[in-house]
């Protein structure tokens, strides 16, 4: 996809790994990728396969242990410490101590590869802080210290801070990992928007298997025979590959739910519609019953208005009238 | 406008601190002293030979003792770091220990050689560097900070017990040097003296300059600050350059001094609410001049004819500072970890 859009980031044979007591012990071998403007990209995979490994050689801070990563078709290690700063910035999982900092003192921190040693800002610094500031919405925290903010607040902070350091590569490690439900949602939106809308490289680490799949333009699935897997998101779940590769027990890709072990406590016929019908046939399956079209067992659902009833019916017993999914489950 | 109050307070610390002593003299007398007028010869002595050098070097120890405090715990991002806890201070007692007592091999006395304060300076630095070093180096091994922590009380520990050896082996007159060297004192440093320890300080705080973004960067974690494009260990030998130079210099002329530069980076934390280094690092050092300047002025009981060792009255005064911070703000955490 995007083949006219100019590749940014990519690697030739990269291995990568650590040295233990100089033999080399590689973690993912032979990676060829090429990531282009404007693409977000989640790299996957299970805990302890070398994603945080693969993130770091790609930022430069830890040698290949073969092959080059080249942004703009340099190798990364040609670049200094700080033209490389210029290039890539980084968001980090974990809740660092923040100290006594300001919001402003932290997204300031952007500008570092930029600056001298008085860190003293320049007009054009301060319009890209402004700038990241408004693109990630965080201008009503800007007084705010770092310690009193949320989780997801401070995730915030630390891409508007990425995003201040104004390179064309920005490189998350799992920077969702200790939020709730809705601020994973919103992070991705926003890395989402911000690929598309400042076309910079945006690649990174994450475990939200369904927020990945439903955001990134392309997943990079590390395999467990130290392989790295390359595709768009359907693609992946329709061949099979996410299975594998996570070794999904139970969880259904292609219907995004879980499968329960059905038929151990039964089979039941349901007959109803719409919502009342799928919800009901949700509890019933978590409880182990099996939705088939003819059994002994019968639930009717009735539906007048607001109010919804169910009947049950069987064999042994005549029908009886509950109102609630619980009681139901409790007759059953 | 703190900014303002701060230096306006040095000063008249820095009077009161000149005007106290055995003999008293009105502060008009000492004003038109200080201002070149001769009042009298012996009052112009006793303000310009010892009064006026004492104060400079209580300021030139507070300042410079503050800054490594707040640098180590930066870089080592412990609360608890200073140049004292993690043996550096140990380091430099080792290195005037070995100064002090090999003396007698050559059967010089130290008072007498001419060279004598430069050698225990040079002694003091290196043995601070060395143990510096050395806890660097755990400190690549050993991640979290705790573990570290242990490591340098451990080596505070082991130079510790090898100056017991050596005064083991040394004459009663070696062993009362080093004690007296121990008990710390700002007095008693001549102009020459004093010039030594400035030089020493100034360079070891002009290094600064170079350090307040490295520092800053490190508040996020040595990640953040390596994609920010910090050389770390550059800034890991800039700390330990500075550091030496400034807890080395003045444990060697002024005794290993406890509790500077542990308490005052904290106090000028809270006072300033800020952990931002450009601020962080003048407010430490007015705050620490302020601190060791009242130290030194109780410590010379005003009234009486007595005058208190000085490291004494650092912990007297330093540790209830620590411990009412930690109730009052609980979270001295927060500041910096």
């Amino acid at each position: 996809m995007d083949q006219h859009k100019e590749i940014l980031l990519y690697t030739e044979n990269l291995t990568v790994g650590y040295y233990e007591k100089k033999q080399q012990l590689p973690i993912l071998k032979d990676v060829n990728i090429a990531i282009s403007r404007g693409e977000l990209v989640c790299l996957m995979g299970q805990n302890g396969i070398g994603k945080s490994t693969l993130l770091r050689t790609l930022s430069g801070v830890q040698p290949p242990l073969s092959g080059d990563v080249l942004i703009e078709g340099m190798n990364i290690h040609d670049w200094s410490k700080v033209e490389r700063a210029k290039k890539i910035s980084l968001v980090l999982t974990e809740r660092f101590g923040t100290g006594n900092l300001s919001v402003e003192d932290i997204v300031t921190m952007g500008r570092y590869p930029f600056i001298g040693l008085d860190i003293r800002l320049s007009l054009v610094d301060q319009e890209i802080i402004n700038q990241a500031v408004d693109q990630v919405g965080i201008r009503d925290l800007m007084n705010q210290k770092a310690h009193k903010l949320s989780d997801g607040q401070l995730q915030k902070v630390m891409i508007a801070r990425a995003l201040a350091q104004d390179g064309d590569i920005i490189i998350l490690d799992e920077p969702t990992a200790h939020l709730d439900l809705n601020n994973r949602v919103m992070i991705m939106r926003l890395l989402k928007s911000l690929a598309a809308n400042t076309n910079k490289v945006i690649l990174m680490a994450t475990h939200e298997l369904d927020l990945a799949l439903q955001t990134a333009d392309r997943l990079l699935l590390a395999d467990r025979d130290s392989s790295l897997v390359e595709g768009i998101p359907e693609d992946l779940v329709l061949n099979g590959t996410l299975d594998r590769v996570f070794d999904l027990k139970g969880y259904d890709l292609k219907t995004g739910k879980y499968q329960h072990e059905t038929g151990s406590m039964g089979n039941v016929q349901l007959q109803g519609e719409g919502y009342a019908y799928l919800w009901t046939k949700n509890a019933l399956e978590r409880e182990g019953y099996a939705i088939v079209e003819e059994a002994s067992i019968r639930v009717t659902i009735r539906q007048s208005g607001e109010n919804i009833g169910w009947a049950i019916r069987n064999s042994e017993n005549p029908e009886q009238e509950v109102s609630s999914i619980k009681e139901l489950m409790i007759k059953l | 406008m703190i900014q303002f109050i701060l230096p306006v307070v040095v000063l008249i610390f820095l009077m009161i601190n000149i005007s106290l002593g055995s003999v008293r003299i009105p502060l008009a007398d000492i004003v038109s002293i200080l201002s070149g007028d001769e009042v009298r010869t012996s009052w112009f002595n006793i303000i310009w030979q010892f009064r006026v050098p004492k104060a400079i070097t209580a300021l030139l120890v507070g300042v410079g003792l503050s800054v490594s405090g707040l640098q180590m715990q930066t870089l080592f991002r412990n609360p608890l770091a200073g140049p004292f806890v993690l043996g550096i201070s140990s380091g430099a007692s080792l290195g005037v220990a070995l100064v002090i007592f090999s003396f007698s091999f050559f059967g010089v006395a130290l008072s007498q050689f001419a060279g004598g304060s430069w050698l225990m300076i040079v002694a003091a630095t290196f043995g601070a560097s060395l143990v510096l070093i050395v806890v660097l180096l755990a400190a690549q091994k050993v991640k979290d900070s705790m573990s570290l922590l242990i490591v340098g009380l451990m080596f505070g520990s082991i130079t510790g017990a090898l100056v017991s050896v050596m005064q083991f082996f040394s004459s009663d007159e070696q062993i009362q040097m080093f004690l007296i060297w121990t008990f710390g004192s700002l007095g008693g440093l001549s102009w020459s003296e004093l010039n030594v320890l400035g030089i020493f300080v100034t360079m070891g705080l002009l290094l600064n300059i170079v350090l307040i973004k490295p520092l800053n960067a490190l508040l996020l974690g040595e990640q953040y600050a390596q994609s920010m494009g910090i050389n770390l260990k550059l800034t890991r030998w800039m700390v330990i350059l500075s550091t030496s130079l400034l807890a080395g210099s003045i444990t060697a002329f002024c005794g290993p001094i406890a509790f500077v530069g542990l308490a005052v980076p904290h106090l000028a934390r809270l006072l300033f609410n800020t952990s931002n280094h450009k601020q962080l690092i003048p407010t430490v050092v007015w705050v620490g001049a302020i601190v060791m300047l009242l130290c030194d002025i109780i410590a010379q009981l005003p009234g009486s004819e007595q005058v208190l060792p000085i490291n004494a009255m650092t912990s007297l005064v330093g540790a209830p500072v620590v411990i009412w911070i930690i109730i009052r703000k609980r979270k001295i955490n927060n500041q910096l970890s």
